[in-house]
């Protein structure tokens, strides 16, 4: 017997192997096992980072491949419960037959949104208008299956499952799943916007998440008595006993990780619709936006069933929609738009024949929208004829809603169909473009995301890219404004071929004018963020971390005019396990030439050397570190030239670290492998000038991991976000980052891009973590009218904090964050 | 006499709780004297009394007394907890019924003949207002038939989809028209010139036919519970006796509800027979399920999610709320169950169906919102009130973290809510309580409600 009650009965069938499938593994092993298997390119989405940095007690926590892949589609299913009237949602204008049948219901010709000469959308569905205008909405007419079923339940359940007229067991979303995420479980695969786990979403091993169309509640504060509590309920949940005491639990725990996620995508200070499907799929754009590995997302709503009373319901129900589709693609990144694709199905259609109450009874075919960028726009199946159909007769169908799922499958989530629906249906070629593909054939940038905690790999220092002279296979000119160089990186001059993130040294050279550089992963949407501030006159380099694109490289924007480009690599983080962890030191004067801190008194000169001993040294270990970090500053130059730091013994470097004109003192920050004897040597050439160091931190077997994020502007004093300007005596900022949107609570240091500009005279400003004295260093510093920026790597504070004061001249600060570390 | 650990097993299926003082009155009993006794509901429970002038608040009135009822008020909650099944059985939703007058008579039905005879349930309700409301009976008409409620009391109600044919539902439709109500006034109304008096085969019956039109709709409540058989065309059961299939019906249902677990073939053919041997009265049908063996197995008694509901109820049992102070009835839709708004005609769902992390989230968030309501007036200087008395602000104060004696308040909340934890539970709580200030109490109130134990009854 069938059981009307179909997702008890396939809740039960699930819950009750839940010993023999992953949710039985405990976390440690879990996290432990995602991570073994994640090579690059496969597909699995693993633990999300937050999640996993949140977790008390995991230790390291061990990753899968990136979310999102660059070709990756997206799905969004739309379902409408209680049977949609698909005739008055794509409604025939020359079919007699409708007009008669459907009586006073009936949508008049001239009332319609004209698609072509036969059909016409509902009023109501503007935002579908315009896609089927823009070419990229599919109609799909006459979807049904043989013998349709008229309860709601029953023909939900067959839908559903994508298995017409089988004991539902599993829903074709969920046995996607089980493809995909082959055996391990991932709380970020595939998710309803709701209330429970709908059949669609149930696998054989599979099962997608539930996230509530809300802001999240308990479980998204992060503050250390909340985590208090959160353990509390992870401890308790250990201890359950039997299938359902365990099944409570994993929900337990899985919702108090989930909130902690969402509460970076939906902030509780924002306000979602009171209507439910809008509601739901503004969570469901806000978590493609996440990139937290989401494929599959699906929203419901109702009632459909429009037994009586269907002039007062279905034209609402249709508003409902075009305002869903209207709040998703407002709310969804660009970047995601040529990755994502909409379709929605229903139980079934409703009868020709009106019921005189002024509605419609349970019917059988209907038709169904597929919509986004990559869409092929058209009409795709054939109106089933109403011609001759006696009052409890139904319309036949033409499309298997099988055939319906194929396309989309084979044709958007990369295939599998024929396993996903137990054999072969047509695809009915739905798309003019496979996911992420624009219109000239190139993949579209997407959104950066935030790499695997990552060790670093230092490097002999080497210029990967210079547009003077076309070193790196780059054009030999300068860049123009608003055009962007791609830096290749992975592969490149020692760096590995999985490297997650670089450090380089990039320098704007021969500027025409006042401009900036902004750094960024390659094949991701630019941030509104900046690296390097440089004008005509002098060379400025600036020092970044970046993660790297899915594409192995980096890109630098030139803002305006004409710029040459330097980039010079001084080392790479990784994930595979090789390199060495980051361990900050209270700031500390490495030396100095003004005062022979440590070398010889007095200026470096042309083409002069120093070998400076770093290890045993400034905090740093006698052995085992690996690398330095460095802010190294020159000042009192008698004339232009450059300094650069490179490890003692290897050969000459080609690279440069400090530009500076007669008179100048410029900081720059620098990560520069130890050499022979745990020394490091400054080099460089032209004019006559003092040379000191301030050491931040080094690398070796202890210490912290980077996960380097897009960059993201945290601090604008200009604008008032973070602080509201001017920074100045008695001004300072306090920078809470931990438990932000864009560092965690667990981070324990963040790697900034700082710039100052709007200088009202001569001053240095440093950054410290907060709570704790000033120490004495700096990290920029200013002259009036100058426009400066440097990298900074600080550990957080109290509350995960940074202070950044400035205390002789005022000026604005600007802050982007580029990473942070986690132990 | 029942073993205790079956005996609270049993009480927290029936009473949802195990109340210390109705174990004390039937531990000394025979199993089968116990269920006789927790079976032994008032035959005049009486009703709420509503007095909000606005419809909307009336039904949160009725929803606060409904819950009270289960929590405190009844003497034999399994009363309440039978009416609440045929809520969610034969369910209406105050939305579409408009009425929460009308929903109160629906749901005093349901409590009345909770544990009655279901064939007069049936035909009761299928009158009512409510539900000729809710499945749009009240536009069925010779002229244009509406199928809605003739298919659902099928389907849903009483025979189980694919145990008729497509012929089976229009018939039952036109014996069913001509029930209507007057919308100025909520009255029920009888159309003559509405039915369809037409010669029907019903479930291998003729029906329809009778001088008396008025009754043509419950004989099809009548035959399905009678004398019809199961159709050679329908999908399932061809030539099955109709009653049978009715009886297994809602012998499954009835077992998933109270047992949580799939029913063997030897538990549905044990009920079904129950069931027939007593024209389906209720109370027989439920002695012979509280007493069956499998009920006392372990794949049973391992557990039965709580539905929100129950979950609510077990809350304001613990702390001895009334449920007006403390109930937070619009975070019970975000858990998925607040009574008077079944999801659709199919009801609520068991077990398994509360168990996901969206479900959990809302179970977190109405239990802090249960919480501070409980604690204004601990924090206004009074006392945390709880089942068995108060915790007064002086013994939380004297009390702090780092110190050995705060695990002393998590055992006075444990005490006084009558909550027995697993060792797992309580060193979890206990740990967390040494390392909280003397003002978190609200946070250590909060995790002892989200306990395991008070999850799965």
């Amino acid at each position: 017997m069938l059981d009307p009650d179909i997702s008890t009965g396939d809740a039960l069938a699930h819950l009750s192997v839940a010993e023999a499938d992953p949710h039985a593994l405990d976390r440690r092993s879990f996290l432990q096992l995602v991570g073994m298997g994640a090579g690059a390119g496969l597909a699995a989405g693993g633990v999300s980072p937050v999640v996993a940095e949140l977790l008390d007690g995991l230790g390291t926590p061990a990753w899968a491949a990136g979310p999102v892949g660059p070709t990756d589609g997206i799905l969004v299913v739309l379902t409408m419960f209680g049977g949609n009237d698909g005739l008055n949602t794509v409604v025939p204008v020359n079919d007699g037959n409708y007009y008669d049948m459907h009586g006073d219901l009936a949508i008049a010709p001239e009332r319609t949104l004209r698609l072509n000469r036969n059909f016409g959308l509902n009023p109501e569905l503007t935002e579908l208008k315009s896609f089927w205008d823009a070419g990229q909405l599919a109609v799909v007419n006459g979807i049904g299956y043989e013998d349709p079923d008229f309860s709601h339940f029953n023909s939900m359940a067959y839908w559903m499952a994508g298995r017409p007229h089988a004991i539902p067991t599993t829903g074709w979303i969920g046995r996607w799943l089980d493809g995909y995420l082959d055996g391990s479980k991932d709380l970020y695969a595939a998710a309803e916007v709701g209330y429970s786990v709908p059949l669609h979403l149930i696998g054989a091993s599979a099962r997608g998440t539930v996230v509530p169309p809300s802001t999240p509640g308990f479980g998204s504060d992060t503050s250390e008595r909340s985590r208090r509590g959160y353990q509390a309920i992870r401890s308790m949940q250990s201890g359950a006993n039997g299938p359902w005491f365990a099944a409570v639990a994993e929900a337990m725990v899985d919702q108090s990780e989930l909130a902690q996620e969402l509460a970076l995508a939906i902030p509780s200070s924002d306000n979602l619709s009171e209507t439910r499907v809008v509601a739901g799929v503004d969570v469901a754009a806000r978590l493609i936006n996440a990139n937290l590995g989401f494929r599959v997302m699906t929203v419901g709503y109702g009632d459909f069933d429009s037994h009586a009373g269907q002039p007062d319901q279905h034209p609402v129900r249709m508003q409902e929609l075009n305002a869903a589709v209207k709040r998703f693609f407002e709310v969804l990144d660009p970047a995601w738009k040529s990755r994502v694709t909409v379709m929605t199905a229903s139980e079934f259609g409703r009868t020709p024949w009106s019921n005189d109450g002024a509605g419609t009874d349970h019917g059988s075919s209907a038709p169904h929208f597929v919509f986004g960028e990559n869409v092929k726009g058209g009409m795709y199946g054939r109106q089933p004829s109403m011609a001759g159909l006696n009052r409890w007769e139904r319309m036949g169908h033409h499309v298997d809603f099988r055939s319906y799922y194929a396309s989309v499958i084979d044709g958007w989530l990369g295939g599998g169909s024929s396993d996903v629906l137990g054999g072969n249906f047509e695809n009915l070629g739905l798309f003019r473009r496979g996911p992420g593909i624009l219109s000239d054939g190139s993949i579209a940038p997407g959104p950066a995301s935030t790499t695997p905690p990552s060790n670093f790999v230092p490097l002999a220092p080497r210029r990967v890219v210079d547009t003077r002279d076309g070193t790196g296979g780059v054009f030999k000119r300068r860049l123009r404004a608003e055009e962007r160089v791609r830096v290749r990186v992975s592969g490149v001059g020692g760096v590995h071929a999985d490297a997650t993130a670089v450090v380089a040294n990039v320098t704007a050279v021969e500027a025409t004018q006042p401009m900036f550089f902004t750094v960024y992963p390659g094949a991701t949407a630019r941030p509104s963020t900046s690296n390097i501030n440089g004008g005509p006159g002098r060379p400025v380099p600036n020092l970044v971390v970046m993660g790297i694109g899915d594409d192995g490289c980096i890109e630098v924007f030139n803002s305006h005019g004409a710029t040459h480009c330097v980039v010079d690599v001084f080392g790479y983080f990784t994930a595979d396990g090789s390199g060495d962890k980051f361990q900050p030191v209270d700031p500390s004067r490495l030396f100095d030439t003004r005062f022979g801190d440590g070398v010889p008194r007095g200026k470096l000169g042309h083409l002069e050397t120093l070998d400076v001993q770093v290890a045993n040294r400034a905090g740093v270990p006698k052995s085992g570190a690996s690398a330095v970090v460095l802010n190294l500053t020159v000042t009192e130059p008698d004339a232009p030239g450059f300094v650069s730091v490179a490890p003692t013994g290897g050969a000459a470097p080609e690279t440069s670290n400090v530009n500076f004109f007669a008179n100048d003192t410029v900081p720059n920050l620098a990560i520069c492998k130890l050499g022979a004897g745990g020394k490091v040597t400054i080099s460089g050439a032209g004019g006559n000038r003092h040379v000191l160091a301030d050491v931040f931190g080094y690398f070796s077997s202890n210490g912290d991991q980077l996960r380097a994020t897009p960059p993201r502007r945290v601090l604008d004093s200009r604008y008032g976000i973070g602080f509201d300007g001017p920074v100045g005596p008695g001004r300072s900022v306090r920078l809470a980052l931990g438990g932000s949107g864009a560092v965690p609570n667990t981070a324990t240091a963040v790697v900034m891009n700082v710039a100052a500009t709007e200088v009202a005279g001569p001053s240095f400003v440093s950054v410290w973590p907060s709570g704790e004295d000033d120490p004495g260093t700096s990290n920029l510093n200013l002259a009036p009218g100058q426009t400066v920026a440097n990298l900074v790597i600080c550990r957080l504070g109290e509350g995960g904090a940074l202070t950044i004061a400035n205390e002789i001249a005022e000026c604005e600060i600007i802050a982007d964050v580029l990473g942070y570390f986690v132990t | 006499m029942p073993a205790l650990e079956d005996l609270e097993h049993l009480l927290r299926r029936t009473e949802y709780v195990a109340r210390p003082s109705r174990v004390n009155e039937l531990k000394n009993l025979s199993t089968d004297a116990a269920i006789d006794d927790i079976l032994d509901v008032p035959s005049n429970p009486g009703s709420a009394n509503l007095t909000d002038e606005v419809n909307w608040r009336r039904g949160e009135e009725l929803t606060h007394h409904w819950l009270d009822r289960m929590a405190h008020d009844s003497p034999r909650p399994i009363q309440e907890r039978m009416a609440f099944f045929w809520h969610g059985h034969f369910c209406s939703d105050l939305t579409k019924v408009g009425s929460a007058d009308l929903m109160q008579e629906q749901i005093d039905t349901f409590r009345r003949g909770a544990l009655s005879n279901v064939r007069d349930l049936a035909i009761e309700m299928s009158t009512q207002v409510a539900m000729l409301r809710y499945l749009d009976n009240n536009q069925n008409r010779n002229t244009s038939p509406n199928q809605n409620f003739a298919r659902e009391l099928m389907e849903l109600f009483l025979l189980g989809v694919g145990n008729y044919t497509e012929a089976d539902v229009e018939a039952a439709t036109a014996a069913w028209t001509g029930h209507t109500d007057d919308w100025r006034n909520g009255e029920y109304v009888w159309r003559e010139d509405w039915h369809d008096a037409s010669n029907k085969t019903f479930l291998g019956r003729t029906i329809n036919q009778g001088a008396d039109q008025t009754v043509h709709g419950r004989e099809t409540i009548e035959v399905m519970l009678g004398n019809g058989t199961i159709p050679g065309g329908a999908r399932q059961n061809g030539g099955r006796p109709s009653k049978e299939v009715a009886a297994e019906f809602l012998s499954k249902k009835l077992w998933i509800d109270f047992a949580g677990t799939e029913p063997s073939n030897a538990v549905i053919g044990d009920l079904r027979d129950a069931a027939l041997d007593n024209d389906f009265d209720v109370k027989p049908w439920l002695r012979e399920l509280l007493r069956h063996p499998e009920f006392y197995t372990t794949e049973v008694k391992q557990g039965l999610v709580r539905s929100p509901v129950e979950f609510v109820v077990a809350l304001l049992y613990a702390t001895g709320r009334r449920s007006v102070e403390a109930t937070p009835l619009w975070l019970m839709q975000g858990m998925g169950q607040r009574p008077l708004f079944p999801p659709n005609v199919s009801g609520w769902k068991h077990n398994g169906y509360w168990v996901n992390a969206s479900a959990m989230a809302k179970r977190t968030e109405t239990v802090r919102q249960f919480v501070w309501r409980s604690m204004q007036d601990y924090w206004s200087g009074g006392a945390l009130h709880l089942r068995n008395g108060t915790i007064s602000y002086d013994f939380v104060n004297d009390r702090d973290r780092d110190q050995a004696d705060y695990t002393e308040v998590l055992d006075e909340v444990l005490r006084l809510a009558e909550l027995e934890l697993s060792p797992a539970s309580y060193d979890a709580l206990a740990s967390f309580a040494t390392s909280s200030y003397r003002w978190e109490l609200s946070d250590l109130f909060h995790l002892a409600m989200l306990a395991p134990e008070l999850q799965v009854a």
